[in-house]
């Protein structure tokens, strides 16, 4: 069996502020293998970005991280800057939400493309160029070779998007984290970086962590999936037994939630009742126990453990699997 | 034939574009630009598009929150496009907006209870009677009565998004235009909301006109869908048929790029990538608005822009060569011979 | 099981605190409010310091020349120049008055000045920023052109001329600084309106039916509170520096009233030989700007119920 590309161990994350102490990730553990695509579902709150933030050394100094998070051998919590930046954008890239923000206004596309390629690699500055215009023309902007030249500003959100994936993969990282990157655009618009993001994905070979609210892009991109909330995993495993073979209440309810485009009789959705807990004070036992249907007296004790669905990859945090098992297989969604 | 409670005719905002010292006009947006549609009393009106399609513009200004550059509202038989400012006070107890974004739109500095309370004293009822009405609403909208004392920033954004519904149902409306009233929301969340919509739909007998981007959340809660591009009514039908046989090449696209929470559909379906980016609707292409990324677009698209038709029973699209019951987009495409940009959704 | 019966206790406790607010009558709301305010504005410990030393020091501007035995224009025969003493704890000035009661009655008069100014600035700028942000167009043209105009006038120049024609008195040199500080106010009230006028929960406001009135007073004003404030107490500060500088100039309040500003300028000779004569005005001049710009950010604060600080 090979060895994972990440490995993240008992990773939290702790804000300090006026209002107390906010722990946002809680013990989070998960692998991820060269070549995979794992997604990170939750809504906000949930801990989800601030985990790849973590993994990154990208937090503000007011965040306390603890655990570990192994990269290829090197480990990255409490890494220095000089260590990080050696792997930052060479072996691990990223992608954001909001490229305009990632993207700095004052200089070319180009020229920050170079940049990133000359940063970690020995290259005549007219081969960076020629690169930059490759990738451009690999994440399909049309006439690359006009465009290398032109400012952010220039592009529309679409190209931004996929200009900056074009970066990403500029020194064939190991591993891309795509924070939400499809999230500010267009259906139509989306759907085109979705395919370039699979695109550059197969060609490069990288694995990936997609962090991401939309189950739709989840069940068209991932091959694992870890369901987020209140700072921890609820559920982790292939995306087939995420969604067809559900054994968490949380992500039987997100399932339950999301109105299926292709339905023809819409009954009524099964929302999650109530609202996501407040950080700063998690209830006792499970932190979900408050909304969840299948609550018993056992929930209000200690909070569950990740635990194994059938032996497999497949775990739940959650007393009451087989019962949500049950349900799952007896609902037609 | 009952009478329809909203009729829109040819309506058309357009902004100018100035700039310059002189602010001299350079161009013209044509936000809205020739839409024709009517709601149904009870009826929920879906009207999805991308960013720039003009259906938040249309939303304001079938309720003159922005005034329209021409054609006609008309409500109940009304004309709310020819109302003096009085009659116009007065027909806006009858059609209420709820807005997107639950932060801005809640005035941070009053208290819920006036922030509800507002339009029935705008109204002229005094504030004892007011706020026993906002008391009962807070109920109907899943809030506890003593939430009213406290202001808009100390609740989360699905419980803002039921203050603004309580605003809404407060003046006891007949037509409520939703712009978007879930897609700032959390999963979970934004199924409670449109859980709430569809009970207090039911409970006053309301009549909706739903915008918003996400196709799946218009199919669930819509009786008719509007498909909008560029200022444009380009596919207006009953949910099923617009949803299982669309007959404008822009629907067929839009429905093949939507993700859907299946994996095993994911892996089969194959979806037309729609090429380029959304013109500026400052300057629309000529003849078919869409011809420029349709893929079955031939010459008198370029110059012809096509008529709403009815294409069967209740079912209308704008284009010349709308797909017909039984075929298929991806059909046409390769009757036409043309590169299939389709692709398959996942590399398995 | 236990956590839900308490919540539900919770629950019922809020409730009836609830009916018994309701039971004492409905003003309950606003004095909660006010409350609020305060409770936010404690949180700032240096304001509230400022606050009562403004407080103490306005008391002793009015109330100590009248409690005085002398007056401030009163030669006192054979004691020009005397030190601090029990009779005259600040001493006396060069021609024998005494030096606390002038002054404490300069600070009276800089204080009325600064006061007139802060509210002048205040009402003029907001209501022609108001005005212009609101209706736009054509109204917003003419009135920004005019703030521009004053803006763009070299205001010291403007000041010495008109000072040396109509100025001496309290109030004329009060609108004149006035009128020279009020664009600054008008842009920031224009910013502000042209920004709300667009939120949804105006556009929400105008669905209801509201007229042009309540949408201006009733749901953008009170959100323009902090930073008009905040520019209203800068512009006392302000106005406290000006004033003593026309006066210092000799253009300003005119002897032999005085205030803080010609009191310093009497004294400016004897910078060397008798500072603590000097120094003494001038403490006040800073203190009282300070305490105005400390007040000022708190007081924004303590109107903001979205303030993270309040709580």
């Amino acid at each position: 069996m090979t060895a994972p590309l990440l490995s993240v161990k008992d990773l939290s994350v702790t804000f300090r502020s006026d209002d107390g102490d906010l722990t946002a990730v809680r013990g989070m553990s998960f692998d991820v293998m060269p070549g995979e695509v794992l997604a990170v579902v939750g809504e906000s709150g949930s801990g989800k970005s601030v985990t790849s933030l973590a993994i990154m050394g990208l937090l503000p100094r007011s965040a306390r991280v603890s655990g570990s998070a192994m990269f290829d051998g090197r480990e990255l919590i409490g890494a220095d800057l000089k260590q990080l930046r050696k792997i930052r954008g060479k072996d691990i890239a990223m992608i954001f939400q909001d490229p305009m923000t990632a993207l700095n206004p004052v200089f070319t596309i180009g020229s920050q493309i170079v940049e990133a390629i000359t940063l970690h690699n020995d290259m005549s500055d007219k081969a960076a160029w020629e690169r930059a215009t490759e990738l451009l023309n690999l994440v399909g902007i049309p006439d690359p070779k006009r465009r290398v030249k032109l400012y952010p500003h220039e592009y529309s959100g679409g190209m931004r998007q996929r200009a900056m994936i074009a970066m990403a993969m500029a020194n064939e990282p190991k591993l891309l984290i795509a924070d939400e990157p499809t999230t500010a655009l267009d259906v139509t618009i989306q759907a085109q970086v979705l395919q370039v993001i699979r695109k550059a994905q197969a060609v490069t070979g990288a694995a990936m962590v997609l962090i991401t609210h939309d189950l739709g892009v989840v069940a068209g991109l991932a091959d694992r999936v870890n369901v987020m909330y209140a700072g921890a995993v609820f559920e982790s495993g292939d995306i087939d037994d995420i969604f067809y073979r559900t054994a968490n209440p949380y992500t039987l309810g997100l399932l339950g939630s999301i109105p299926i485009l292709t339905a023809r009789v819409s009954d009524k959705l099964t929302p999650i009742p109530g609202a996501p807990p407040n950080l700063r004070r998690l209830p006792e036992g499970c932190p979900f126990r408050p909304r969840c249907v299948f609550a018993t007296e056992v929930c209000h004790g200690s909070e569950p453990d990740l635990m194994a669905v059938n032996g497999g990859r497949h775990r739940s945090r959650c007393y009451h699997i087989d019962k949500v098992a049950e349900a799952r297989a007896g609902s037609t969604v | 034939m009952t009478q329809p409670i909203l009729e829109v005719n040819d309506l058309k905002t357009h902004f100018p574009i100035r700039q310059g010292l002189f602010r001299r006009q350079t161009g013209t947006v044509l936000a809205v630009d020739g839409v024709t549609l009517y709601v149904d009393p009870h009826e929920t009106l879906g009207v999805v598009g991308e960013s720039g399609c003009g259906k938040t513009t249309l939303g304001r200004s079938i309720l003159r929150l922005i005034e329209p550059t021409a054609g006609t509202v008309t409500y109940r038989g009304e004309s709310v496009t020819g109302a003096d400012k009085d009659r116009m006070r007065q027909l806006r107890k009858e059609m209420q907006i709820v807005f997107q974004d639950p932060y801005a739109s809640l005035n941070p500095r009053m208290p819920v209870r006036d922030i509800i309370a507002e339009p029935l004293r705008i109204h002229g009822m005094d504030r004892k009677e007011a706020n026993d009405r906002v008391g009962a609403l807070l109920g109907k909208v899943g809030m506890m009565a003593d939430h009213g004392n406290r202001y808009p920033h100390e609740f989360s954004g699905g419980q803002r998004q039921r203050i603004g519904i309580a605003r809404a149902l407060v003046l006891d409306p007949s037509l409520i235009i939703l712009d978007e009233p879930v897609s700032a929301l959390d999963v979970s969340i934004q199924a409670q909301v449109i859980n709430l919509l569809e009970e207090i739909q039911d409970e006053f007998g309301l009549s909706f006109v739903f915008i918003a981007h996400d196709l799946s959340v218009v199919r669930h809660i819509s009786d008719r869908v509007a498909v909008m591009y560029l200022g444009q009514v380009v596919e207006l039908a009953d949910r099923n048929q617009l949803y299982e046989t669309p007959a404008h090449p822009y629907t067929s696209s839009l429905l093949s790029a939507v993700p859907v929470a299946d994996p095993n559909a994911e892996r089969e379906r194959k979806r037309i990538l729609l090429e380029g980016d959304l013109p500026s609707p400052a300057n629309p292409p000529s003849g078919c608005r869409f011809h420029t990324r349709c893929p079955i677009a031939q010459d008198v698209c370029r110059v012809d822009p096509p008529e709403l038709r009815e294409v069967s029973a209740g079912h209308w699209a704008a284009c010349h060569f709308p797909t017909g019951p039984g075929d298929s987009l991806i059909n046409q495409v390769q009757r036409l011979g043309r590169d299939l940009r389709l692709v398959e959704a996942r590399e398995h | 099981m236990t956590d839900l019966g308490s919540r539900q206790q919770l629950e019922m406790a809020i409730e009836a605190e609830a009916a018994a607010l309701e039971a004492e009558g409905l003003d309950i709301e606003a004095r909660s409010m006010r409350r609020q305010t305060w409770d936010r504005f404690r949180k700032h410990p240096v304001a509230v310091v400022s606050l009562f030393l403004l407080l103490a020091l306005t008391t002793a501007f009015w109330v100590g020349p009248w409690l005085s035995p002398y007056t401030y224009d009163q030669v006192l025969a054979g004691l020009p120049n005397e030190g601090p003493s029990l009779s005259h704890p600040f001493g006396t000035d060069q021609i024998g008055r005494d030096l606390m009661v002038r002054v404490f009655t300069g600070g009276q008069i800089s204080m009325t000045i600064a006061i007139v100014v802060a509210l002048l600035t205040t009402f003029i700028g907001t209501v022609i920023g108001a005005v212009a942000g609101f209706f736009g167009g054509w109204v917003d043209n003419v009135l920004s052109a005019l703030t521009n105009l004053f803006l763009i006038v070299p205001g010291l120049l403007v000041l010495l001329v008109v000072a040396i024609k109509w100025g001496g008195g309290v109030y004329s040199t009060a609108v004149i600084l006035a009128l020279l500080a009020w664009p600054v106010i008008a842009r920031v009230v224009r910013g502000l309106f042209i920004q709300f006028k667009e939120q949804e929960f105006v556009q929400a406001a105008i669905a209801a039916g509201a007229k042009p009135g309540r949408i201006m007073f009733r749901h953008i004003i009170p959100n323009t509170f902090g930073p008009i404030i905040v520019n209203a107490t800068l512009a006392v500060g302000a106005a406290i520096v000006i004033e003593s500088t026309l006066s210092f100039l000799g253009l300003g309040v005119r002897p032999p009233t005085p205030s803080l500003g010609n009191i310093i300028q009497d004294y400016r000779g004897a910078i060397d030989s008798d500072p603590t004569k000097v120094l003494l005005p001038g403490l006040f001049v800073v203190l009282i700007t300070l305490c105005a710009n400390f007040l000022g950010d708190a007081l924004r604060d303590a109107l903001d119920p979205t303030s993270r600080r309040g709580h």
